[in-house]
């Protein structure tokens, strides 16, 4: 694949993922052009990975856990998160509600945020979002679990390690 | 019980939800186009998409990049002579359970042994108070720590387990590190790998961002400047299994998950290092273990050497003197007010 036809190809599904891990268009654009013109230059070698896809997602990844952009403390629009302050707006009001949340989430530490965006978004384990990050998997569970008890969020099914251990003998 | 003014509950799909509709963040894809082609033409000088260039770092703007490669190489130099990240002020670090493994021929001692002295070693620990530091990185410069503190340090089903996490975060780049928020949870230990447990929990939430407006952990606010104390069901700390615990890492190279790769010294301490490489859809990171070569008991580990984030775990063993219990201790600052609590 040329890079021409992994951007022709994939390019709508890398944007997408930058908006949703930043929650800032004009932030996500440039981290998808530096990703991209860097990619670009090393292309040959990415082309011949199982999924380039997935080494470029990694890219945007990296590139968004560097704080190397001061602005990138990120609050999208949309009514903030009074953590001390009276009840969320009335539950029947979706919108208001998706709106706190992500303002909620913006708030997070970045690898925080970064976990739940990959699994949440892109729905991978544990084990290969610690690939991305370049930590342990309990970590990423860590993360996570951090995250979730920040944004007030219930687990649904029951706690599950991203790795098997086979007991000896 | 739940108080009058406290939000409920969301869902995982409530999550899933509102990702799905940050969608609408995602940039014109003709604008970065544009912009793309724009910026590979003046890195490349006139051509076109097709013409590949060694890759070379872009621009003065980001001048510590050029010490990452070397950083890189010298990973493992440094990792020999770069001061370990011990609790200081926090107590003696346990000197372990001497033993001498089986050697193997090439004169390192198998995977199976390690393992099975490490299994030993960790059993010996089981009482002790476990301090972990784990060291996330961003191109070769610590983002953010967590310093957890748990005691037992493998605690078994009824036993009471006190735990304590520090969290540090530096956003933006030029600011220090700072300590951000600290959890005190106290709980029995439940049967399974329940999601959530019930315990007593202290918050201290630090004003450390402009942006920050306060800490929140499970159903509980607690403001930036305050501290508060709660005592309900929380979500459990330690669910399903924790792979940085002695004894599942002892397992992990008992199972041939990690090669003995050589001896040398860490800190002055003999140690024995070991490596990994996971399995996953992405490229490969290498993880590197350092394990006390007399104790047995792990030192510390650099996961993702070389790569643009990583991170370092390392360990220490601490005795459960009075002095290192009263480190499960939530400090709360002069002046800092209650702010609620059940």
């Amino acid at each position: 694949m040329t890079f021409e036809e992994f951007v022709t190809a994939r390019l709508p599904a890398v944007l997408r993922f930058a908006g949703v891990l930043t929650g800032d268009r004009g932030l996500a654009e440039d981290l998808v052009q530096d990703v991209l013109i860097r990619a670009s230059s090393r292309w040959q070698a990415i082309a011949r990975l199982d999924r380039p896809e997935a080494y470029v997602r990694k890219m945007v990844v990296n590139e968004f856990l560097s704080w190397r952009r001061r602005s990138w403390r990120l609050v999208p629009a949309g009514a903030g998160g009074d953590l001390s302050g009276p009840p969320l707006p009335d539950p029947a009001d979706e919108h208001a509600e998706r709106d706190a949340m992500a303002a909620e989430l913006a708030k997070l530490p970045r690898r925080q945020r970064t976990v739940l965006v990959l699994r949440y978004y892109e729905g991978l384990s544990d084990l290969d979002i610690a690939a991305v990050l370049g930590c342990r998997p309990s970590t990423v569970r860590g993360y996570a679990s951090r995250a979730m008890a920040a944004l007030r969020i219930e687990m649904a099914g029951p706690a599950r390690p991203s790795v098997v251990i086979k007991e000896e003998g | 019980m739940r108080g009058v003014h406290e939000p409920p509950m969301r869902s995982e799909d409530d999550l899933r939800a509102v990702l799905m509709e940050m969608e609408r963040y995602a940039p014109d894809s003709g604008t970065v186009l544009h912009a793309v082609r724009e910026g590979i033409g003046r890195r490349r000088g006139p051509g076109s998409l097709r013409i590949p260039a060694p890759w070379r770092p872009r621009s003065p703007r980001f001048p510590w990049l050029a010490g990452v490669a070397v950083s890189a190489a010298l990973a493992g130099l440094v990792i020999a002579l770069v001061p370990g990240i011990l609790p200081a002020g926090h107590g003696p670090a346990r000197a372990g359970h001497p033993s001498a493994p089986p050697v193997a021929r090439s004169g390192l001692p198998s995977a199976a042994s390690m393992g099975r002295a490490m299994l030993t070693a960790a059993d010996g620990v089981n009482g002790d108070i476990l301090y972990t530091k784990q060291t996330g990185f961003s191109h070769g410069v610590v983002v953010d720590t967590y310093q957890d503190w748990s005691w037992p340090a493998q605690p078994v089903t009824g036993q009471p387990e006190r735990t304590l996490e520090v969290f540090s975060e530096r956003d933006p780049a030029s600011a220090p590190l700072r300590l951000t928020e600290t959890d005190e949870f106290n709980y029995i230990v439940p049967p399974g790998d329940p999601n959530y447990v019930k315990g007593h929990l202290t918050v201290v939430c630090y004003p450390t961002l402009g942006s920050k407006e306060g800490c929140g952990y499970g159903n509980t606010s607690t403001p930036a400047g305050t501290y508060s104390t709660w005592d309900r069901q929380f979500m459990n700390p330690n669910p399903g299994l924790n792979d940085l615990l002695p004894g599942a890492l002892a397992k992990e190279i008992t199972n041939g998950l990690w090669q003995v790769t050589r001896q040398g010294r860490y800190e002055g301490q003999p140690a024995i290092e070991l490596t990994q490489t996971p399995k996953g859809i992405y490229r490969p990171l290498p993880v590197v273990l350092w394990v006390n070569a007399h104790t047995h008991l792990p030192l510390r580990m650099l996961w993702g050497r070389g790569a643009s984030s990583s991170t370092v775990v390392s360990w220490s063993f601490l005795r459960p003197t009075e002095a290192n219990q009263a480190l499960l201790n939530a400090r709360i600052p002069a002046g800092y007010p209650h702010t609620g609590g059940s």
